[in-house]
């Protein structure tokens, strides 16, 4: 294990960007509707007021305002989620007239698949408009991902679209939200994407109670995360030195939460730190802001693009998720992790401080989470 | 299972090696990300 050094001298870079808090990451939740139905969705379009979402005007004059406010000298990119935003039909139209700002030319979508699969020809023009990277769901071999996505037929244009993708030079990542039902799929599902669709990355969620899956039947027992977190485990140590080579696939577990001091940084390319709010802006649908459209929208705003100039609520907002010591409470407030976790993720902490879900105490003590309610995958 | 036996059930090679690549990602301050890493 890498001694205490080298944690500190992360502590410390993570406790500066902190404090700093640069503009690096703008998370855009496009829509909340959708062309599928998936049982799993963490934020489906029956929870919110669908005619509430922005125009075109009001989300390019969003883009250009922080363009204009911000010190854009750190920005890093602009992530696109939904709902499905290939169902937004003046996606095309924003794409085009942000990416003629300079520091709107690397932009991830995280799509079904549906829409691009059936439109192939999109994708020469998705890279004329800034897009460089694509994120594809697929939970599961055919069946089961049809099932779960309520769709026959969505494997296939889910497959499709990331070998397109991948054909066309856009950087890949194939997600998966292991769940009780895909759990026993995932080292096959992994091999067949890493053989025949190549992406850059096959990124493994573990499933939150919230949204259509809220019933919990879906989310894993302790031995069920310890056991896709030991694939994660095997698979990245055994192939970690090829990860150099562009073309090699890389495992990573998603922004489930820190791992432990002994297991973090053996499971994805990064050491994790949940960036909420720190570095990552997030604008939900409805032009409310928020820091990343993972976290439930119970959880409450920073504050609403259509009354409020975004600087100003980036510079006097979201002290909760720069200030750590009010969610530290609960497994949180002896815990000997505290100081390089901070609390975890945001999606998994209610309003009241109470944390619904720790990895590592499920790993490291086989805690069992279940009856808790919690944030969002897609 | 715990965190110490899902590391003992990995290859002591294979730990070893990303033991190293652990440090770099700790240490770190169009591919330079990953080339630094893992080169």
């Amino acid at each position: 294990m890498p001694s205490d050094s080298f944690l500190e001298k992360w502590r410390t870079n993570i406790e500066d960007l902190v404090e700093k808090h640069p503009l690096q990451i703008i998370s855009w939740e496009a829509t909340r509707r959708c062309n599928l139905n998936c049982l799993h969705c963490g934020s489906p379009s029956e929870e919110v007021e669908l005619q509430e979402e922005l125009t075109t005007d009001e989300v390019i004059g969003a883009f250009y305002q922080i363009a204009e406010d911000f010190d854009m000298s750190q920005f890093r990119h602009i992530n696109i989620t939904g709902g499905e935003p290939f169902v937004r039909k003046d996606l095309l139209t924003i794409l085009r007239e942000i990416s003629k700002n300079p520091s709107y030319r690397n932009i991830d979508i995280q799509t079904n698949g549906v829409v691009l699969a059936r439109n192939p020809d999109l994708f020469p023009q998705l890279k004329q408009y800034g897009v460089t990277g694509i994120g594809v769901s697929i939970d599961g071999l055919q069946e089961t991902h049809d099932r779960f996505r309520g769709r026959k037929g969505s494997y296939g244009l889910a497959y499709q679209t990331a070998k397109t993708a991948v054909e066309n030079g856009l950087t890949v990542t194939v997600s998966t939200v292991a769940n009780t039902t895909n759990i026993q799929e995932i080292p096959r599902l992994y091999e067949l994407v890493k053989k025949e669709i190549k992406p850059r990355i096959y990124r493994v969620m573990t499933l939150d109670p919230i949204g259509r899956a809220s019933d919990e039947k879906y989310m894993l027992s302790p031995e069920q995360t310890q056991e896709v977190i030991g694939f994660l485990l095997k698979e990245y140590t055994a192939n970690c030195q090829d990860y150099h080579n562009p073309q090699t696939t890389m495992v990573e577990l998603g922004c489930g939460g820190w791992l432990g001091k002994d297991l973090e940084g053996l499971v994805r390319p990064f050491i994790f730190h949940c960036v909420a709010g720190i570095n990552n802006l997030g604008i939900l649908y409805d032009g409310k802001l928020a820091a990343c459209s993972n976290i439930p929208r119970g959880f409450g705003f920073e504050g609403d693009l259509r009354k409020d100039r975004i600087k100003g609520v980036w510079d006097n907002q979201y002290q909760r998720y720069r200030n750590f010591e009010w969610k530290k409470q609960g497994d949180c407030k002896d815990c000997g992790e505290w100081d390089y976790c901070h609390g975890g993720p945001m999606h998994k902490r209610e309003s009241s401080g109470k944390m619904t879900d720790c990895l590592f105490q499920t790993i490291a003590n086989s805690k069992n989470y279940r009856s808790c309610s919690s944030g969002g995958q897609k | 299972m715990g965190i110490e036996k899902m590391l003992e059930s990995v290859p002591r090679e294979n730990l070893e090696k990303a033991q190293v690549f652990k440090k770099r990602l700790l240490a770190y301050q169009g591919g330079t990300y990953f080339q630094a890493i893992y080169k």
